[in-house]
């Protein structure tokens, strides 16, 4: 699904990533676990099509497809997501028609038909359920006013009604309490099946309780320095980072 | 428009002695230019350099059309004026309400209520644009709402206008009273027939609120590339009454708005709101003033700009507070966003104030849309054109949703969609 080759980025004027090697197949869940300033939500930013962000060297190849190629909506049309670590607060565009504005140009552009206003509405219902939403959150204007755990909430809630082939997730355990976070996890084990594949970027091994990856990588200096299973996530738990970056200078 | 003079002496004069000197004034102001302060900003060469006919469309619009064009109408009162002259065929003045009258300023121009307001408001010997519409006027439109009256549903005045060969000069003129204790709502809509026709329209309009009375009045203009458009909006205020006036402004090539609202009883509320979205190489020009006289009033201004391509947006804000204004509240809030680097906005609060326990406040923001907020829409599918739409209507809304005829408000927010999604970049 996703093929990461040797990939270098800069930002601000800072080489970030330097030769990332990645590969991800449909229905897998890689986690990216790595200390602050290793180069993950840059990763992600990449990934998503953040402007700011120089692509300096190696390519992306998602289902056949140069990924560089792409604007980010083109991206998002064609199955990529990202859930941001920070969701902006749009003032004055409900949630409601934003999701549905996304999700009819998705549509449209894989050539299904636009939902109407009463299907969309039938189809939200349901995956409100998913992330324990309230109908008022719907109604407010896109994050604003909602506290953090809202926003994550909300960001998976847009996951489970776009759909998408490969989910990338940015550190959303950031600023969540457990209750918070094991609702976010339930949402995202719903979404899990063999076609769905994600990309779970933290920092603590704690969401991988919840959302277990087949393969966790560990990004230091921009490049990916360690793979393993989920027994690696709990080494790191428990070693904290400094053993790796020992190993590495070593 | 170097033939005015000589156009001037070919017209039947209802008003032979306003109209003699109206026609006085304008020959000795002159065409504003560009070293007139309030026409700083505002290049009208391309107005004055053109000539202009008075001749009137061969065939009129018929009620089918404008039920076509603006279905919402249908259940309302409205009233069609075609090139400044009243189309009644057009029109559904039957079943009016009872409190209200509308009426050919021609056939009640010996009413005391129109001796005693009709004139009055607009400055005929300050401005040139004023002066030559009470020069020219003919037709024109009254509305009267008597004593309690409470109108709910809003009267709609459909303003078109079409020219066929030659460019055409169009006087819209409207007077509007509305007694003690009386409430009504106006509806207005300024559009263009065609694409094709030329057009400058001088609108000149006068309101006056007696004691306690309410009005909201809604303009929406939407006229077409070509066309250009003055005018002038007077509203005089009494004691206790409540004015909100929402201007939306889509269409024309010049299109200037005056609008000047003097507070003259204690207790009055004032709300000013605008929209402004011009793409292209339109010129958009809000001048406002609000002039305090008495103590207690509110007055509350807002305008928004969304301004694209090589479009040019003007906005002046005046606040006068008078010695005897005290315990005046007066806001004006003036937001705009530019989308191109040739995008140009002009922004000028101006404020005098001889009172000294007021509360003023006054603000303008200039900025580009927030790319975080556009990266977050694309990220979920949406193009970045209809990013963009969506992000702006959300600016847009803080004004439209002022406009409380909900009919009215769904059908400028389609245009307004319409023209963010497809013209202005």
């Amino acid at each position: 699904m996703l093929t990461i080759k040797n990939l270098s980025a800069r930002a601000e004027g800072k080489q970030i990533l330097n030769g990332v090697n990645l590969e991800v197949k449909a229905g897998e869940v890689h986690a990216i676990m790595g200390p602050n300033g290793s180069g993950k939500s840059t990763l992600a930013s990449v990934l998503a099509g953040r402007e700011n962000y120089d692509v300096t060297g190696g390519e992306v190849i998602y289902n056949g497809k140069n990924l560089f190629n792409l604007s980010p909506e083109k991206r998002a049309q064609a199955g990529i997501f990202l859930a941001f670590q920070y969701p902006v607060e749009i003032a004055g565009v409900s949630n409601a028609t934003f999701l549905k504005e996304a999700l009819n140009s998705i549509r449209e552009a894989n050539g299904k038909e636009k939902l109407d206003s009463k299907d969309f509405l039938i189809l939200m219902r349901e995956k409100m359920k998913l992330v324990e939403m309230d109908k008022a959150m719907t109604q407010r204007s896109v994050n604003e006013g909602f506290s953090g755990g809202e926003k994550k909430r909300n960001e998976i809630f847009q996951m489970a009604m776009l759909e998408p082939k490969l989910c990338i997730m940015d550190e959303t355990d950031s600023g969540l309490d457990i209750d918070a976070m094991k609702i976010v996890a339930q949402g995202v084990n719903s979404l899990r099946n063999k076609e769905r594949s994600f990309i779970v970027i933290t920092h603590y091994q704690r969401l991988l309780d919840f959302i277990v990856p087949d393969f966790v990588h560990v990004l230091y200096n921009g490049k990916i320095v360690k793979n393993g299973t989920k027994e690696l996530a709990l080494e790191l738990e428990e070693k904290g980072y400094d053993w790796l970056k020992e190993e590495i200078a070593a | 428009m170097a033939n005015i003079s000589e156009q001037y002496k070919t017209i039947i004069k209802e008003f032979p002695v306003l109209q003699e000197k109206a026609m006085a004034h304008f020959s000795r102001l002159g065409f504003p230019t560009p070293k007139n302060e309030e026409w700083k900003y505002t290049n009208i060469s391309p107005i004055v350099n053109h000539d202009f006919s008075l001749v009137m469309p061969d065939s009129k619009i018929s009620k089918e059309e404008i039920l076509w064009r603006f279905p919402f109408v249908r259940d309302s009162v409205f009233v069609v004026t075609e090139n400044g002259k009243i189309n009644s065929e057009a029109s559904n003045l039957k079943n009016l309400p009872a409190g209200i009258e509308i009426k050919n300023l021609r056939d009640v121009k010996n009413l005391p209520l129109v001796q005693k307001h009709f004139n009055l408001y607009v400055d005929v010997q300050e401005d040139a644009f004023a002066a030559l519409n009470t020069a020219f006027v003919n037709d024109g439109l009254v509305i009267l709402i008597s004593k309690n009256a409470m109108i709910e549903n809003p009267v709609y005045v459909i303003n078109i206008s079409s020219s066929i060969q030659e460019a055409v000069n169009v006087y819209d003129r409207l007077l509007a009273v509305a007694e003690k204790n009386s409430q009504m709502k106006i509806s207005n809509i300024v559009v263009s027939k065609d694409k094709l026709s030329e057009i400058f329209v001088n609108s000149q309009v006068e309101v006056f609120a007696d004691e306690n009375s309410s009005i909201e009045f809604d303009v929406l203009q939407n006229e077409n590339a070509k066309s250009f458009h003055i005018n002038g909006t007077h509203v005089y205020q009494s004691a206790n009454s409540k004015f909100s006036f929402n201007t939306v402004s889509l269409g024309g090539s010049i299109l200037r708005n005056k609008l000047h609202i003097k507070l003259d009883g204690t207790n009055c509320e004032t709300h000013m709101h605008g929209l402004y979205v011009a793409a292209d190489s339109q010129l958009i020009d809000n001048h406002t003033a609000v002039y305090h006289s008495k103590p207690n009033c509110n007055s509350n201004q807002l305008y928004k700009g969304i301004i694209g391509g090589k479009a040019h947006g003007v906005f002046n804000g005046k606040i006068m507070v008078e010695k005897d204004a005290q315990k005046t509240n007066a806001y004006q809030s003036n937001k705009n966003i530019l989308l191109s680097n040739a995008a140009v906005v002009n922004t000028k609060p101006q404020l005098e104030i001889f009172a000294d326990d007021i509360k003023c406040t006054h603000g303008a923001t200039t900025g580009q849309m927030d790319d975080e907020s556009l990266f977050y829409l694309r990220s979920r599918g949406i193009n970045e054109n209809n990013a963009k739409a969506l992000l702006n209507l959300a600016f847009a809304d803080d004004v439209l949703n002022k406009i409380s005829d909900e009919k009215f408000r769904k059908y400028i927010h389609f245009l307004v969609e319409q023209k963010l999604k497809n013209d202005v970049q």
